[in-house]
């Protein structure tokens, strides 16, 4: 762990990432997605209210001018994609920092406090594990309404368990190491032991899990928006699925409708977990997070 | 003067629903500037004892009599809150097991400056490196190391880096646990000499805990020999160690015969055969009996009292006449 730890600092985590064939192709496809959902809309901005204007510009298929035809309304698919892939990214990590920050929390307190703030942490942190996620996100979904930053609260309130679990027990091996020992005989505070010892050290498999929750929030959120409970006010991946199944193009073979956003989340999930493996196989290479 | 004086003290363990007496009514001084020795195998309580005064004892063990008292005050009595004012800086330790005790993924440099930044709220964190590198100087590092991390280290080097921490700020009393024992031969002498030279620019009080009275012997001006968390005897290094009076409970005559002394002609390692008792089991009379060559009947129901035998020298023994005056 030693080496390790140290290294996560320095730019050689890049090059052990790039030297991995797995963690490679997890780092260009991330790449690509970014790219994508931040200079995508710039150059191609997508118009939700600019429909069609007769029927035959109803699901058009895929032409020179029209890269990926149009859906059911006449508007140019291509351009919903890349947006979508903006919305779906932004969900995916804006839930992932709420997971996470509550995760470490929840996890650093109870393996470091033990006792009596250990137990009620954990048994709330074992009530979230046991509770199937997608039910439950699905019905305070339906409860608290389709709007995007309760979604975000909802896909991120809902996947710390497992992080808190992790990183809780990696931090109860460490308070029982010496080094901790001699910090709080030293008269430093439980506050900047936890700061200057037990962070650091909990770092490279708070990331490695980071990086794997994002595949999960994306996915979280495209099957939400895909079953009808995301923010119609914003195109996602999930909801162009939605539509293009609720509105017959899946029946009427209008592949360029439904395909693009499909592919897109599966490229995305995959380049996270990818890249969160190929991490952790780095960082942790005795068992992480992953294994 | 005194500088550190502990009456009486005992400490018991919690296991389970059973109180164990680590310690059992140990009193002790220590003089301004003076190294005391304490010695005995494994599990007789030294690290217990010496970890009572800044009280850094395990979540188990409590200090259930007795007192101690430190540069005038008795710091027994001392919140929580206080002892945190007094330790690392009028009362530090080097840890047993040094080498684990440096956080790998922090400086060296950031990791001396820890208590610094702590007991001297104010200070700036250059001038507390400045002060760092200078320290590491003084056990002889070169300062330029100061910005490596632990592994790159060797053993020696962690434990000079220990005690460059200890000295940090500047304390009256350091604690070195074994602070010798996991290093080579050639390593040990080099921290005993650094220990000598510290000592006078430091002014430094120091209880130095060893199973190893060789090196007690040399570095300590008296020494305590405990044994199942009592004390067997006490006295100066040269009334024990010497050729005049010598040690003279049975227990610190064996074990002195368990080690080689590099001075003298080769003998014989004898060891002492038996282990130590259980401390949740204790017998009636001298807890040495069962293991002792020379135990009359009487070292079997009654337990020997502590006496002095003549200079500042102690010992619990029935065989072991007292001082007459």
């Amino acid at each position: 762990m030693t080496i390790e730890a140290i290294e996560s600092k320095s730019p050689k985590t890049m090059r052990l990432l790039w030297q991995d064939p797995l963690g490679r192709l997890g780092l260009i496809l991330t790449g690509f997605v970014f790219a994508m959902a931040v200079v995508g809309p710039m150059v191609f901005p997508f118009d939700s209210g600019q429909v069609g204007k007769d029927a035959s510009s109803i699901l058009q298929a895929p032409s020179s001018g029209l890269l990926l035809g149009t859906d059911e309304l006449g508007r140019d698919v291509f351009r919903q994609f890349l947006m979508g892939s903006r919305i779906s990214l932004v969900v995916g990590l804006m839930a992932t920092l709420i997971s996470t920050v509550i995760g470490a929390s929840v996890g650093i307190l109870g393996g470091y406090f033990r006792g009596k703030t250990d137990s009620i942490l954990m048994s709330i942190t074992d009530f979230f594990l046991v509770v199937p996620q997608m039910p439950l996100m699905i019905a305070m979904g339906a409860i608290f309404g389709q709007n995007l930053s309760i979604i975000i609260l909802i896909i991120g309130l809902l996947s710390w368990p497992r992080t808190a679990r992790i990183i809780r027990s990696q931090t109860l091996s460490l308070r029982e190491r010496a080094f901790i020992v001699r910090a709080k005989s030293l008269g430093s505070t439980n506050l900047r032991i936890i700061r200057i010892h037990v962070i650091p050290h909990v770092l490279p498999m708070l990331i490695s899990n980071t990086i794997l929750v994002v595949a999960g929030a994306i996915l979280a959120e495209a099957t939400l928006a895909f079953i009808g409970l995301g923010d119609p006010n914003w195109i996602s991946w999930g909801s162009m699925l939605h539509f293009a199944f609720s509105t017959g193009a899946v029946g009427r073979g209008a592949w360029w409708y439904f395909m693009p956003p499909g592919v897109g989340i599966l490229l995305v999930v995959l380049a996270f977990t990818l890249l969160g493996h190929s991490f952790d196989r780095i960082k942790n290479p005795h068992g992480g997070t992953s294994s | 003067m005194k500088l550190l004086e502990l009456n009486n003290v005992s400490i018991d363990y919690q296991q389970g629903t059973q109180k164990i007496r680590a310690v059992d009514d140990v009193s002790m001084y220590l003089n301004q500037g003076e190294f005391l020795g304490i010695a005995g195998e494994s599990g007789c309580g030294k690290t217990t004892l010496a970890m009572s005064i800044p009280k850094l004892l395990p979540a188990a063990a409590s200090i259930s009599s007795g007192s101690i008292d430190f540069a005038g005050e008795r710091i027994s009595d001392f919140s929580e809150a206080q002892l945190n004012q007094i330790r690392w800086k009028d009362i530090a330790v080097v840890f047993q097991g040094a080498l684990n005790s440096l956080n790998p993924v922090q400086k060296i440099v950031d990791q001396i400056i820890e208590p610094i930044m702590i007991h001297e709220p104010g200070i700036s964190e250059k001038t507390a490196s400045n002060r760092a590198v200078e320290l590491l100087e003084q056990v002889g590092i070169p300062g330029s190391r100061a910005e490596m991390y632990p592994f790159e280290f060797s053993g020696g080097m962690k434990q000079r880096v220990m005690i460059a921490m200890a000295l940090a700020c500047k304390p009256k009393l350091v604690i070195a646990d074994e602070p010798i024992t996991a290093l080579d031969v050639m390593t040990q002498a080099q921290i005993m000499d650094l220990f000598r030279v510290l000592a006078k620019d430091f002014e430094l009080s120091l209880i130095m805990i060893s199973h190893d009275l060789s090196v007690l012997a040399e570095l300590c001006d008296r020494v305590q020999v405990m044994y199942a968390g009592k004390v067997a005897e006490v006295g100066q290094s040269q009334t024990v160690f010497g050729s005049q009076v010598g040690a003279k409970h049975r227990y610190t005559q064996q074990l002195l015969k368990s080690y080689p002394n590099i001075h003298q002609e080769r003998i014989f390692i004898e060891g002492i055969a038996g282990y130590p008792p259980d401390l949740a089991k204790v017998q009636a009379g001298c807890r040495f009996a069962p293991r002792c060559d020379l135990a009359i009947d009487k070292c079997f129901t009654q337990e020997p009292a502590l006496i002095q035998i003549g200079n500042d020298h102690q010992v619990a023994c029935h065989l072991v006449p007292g001082d007459s005056k």
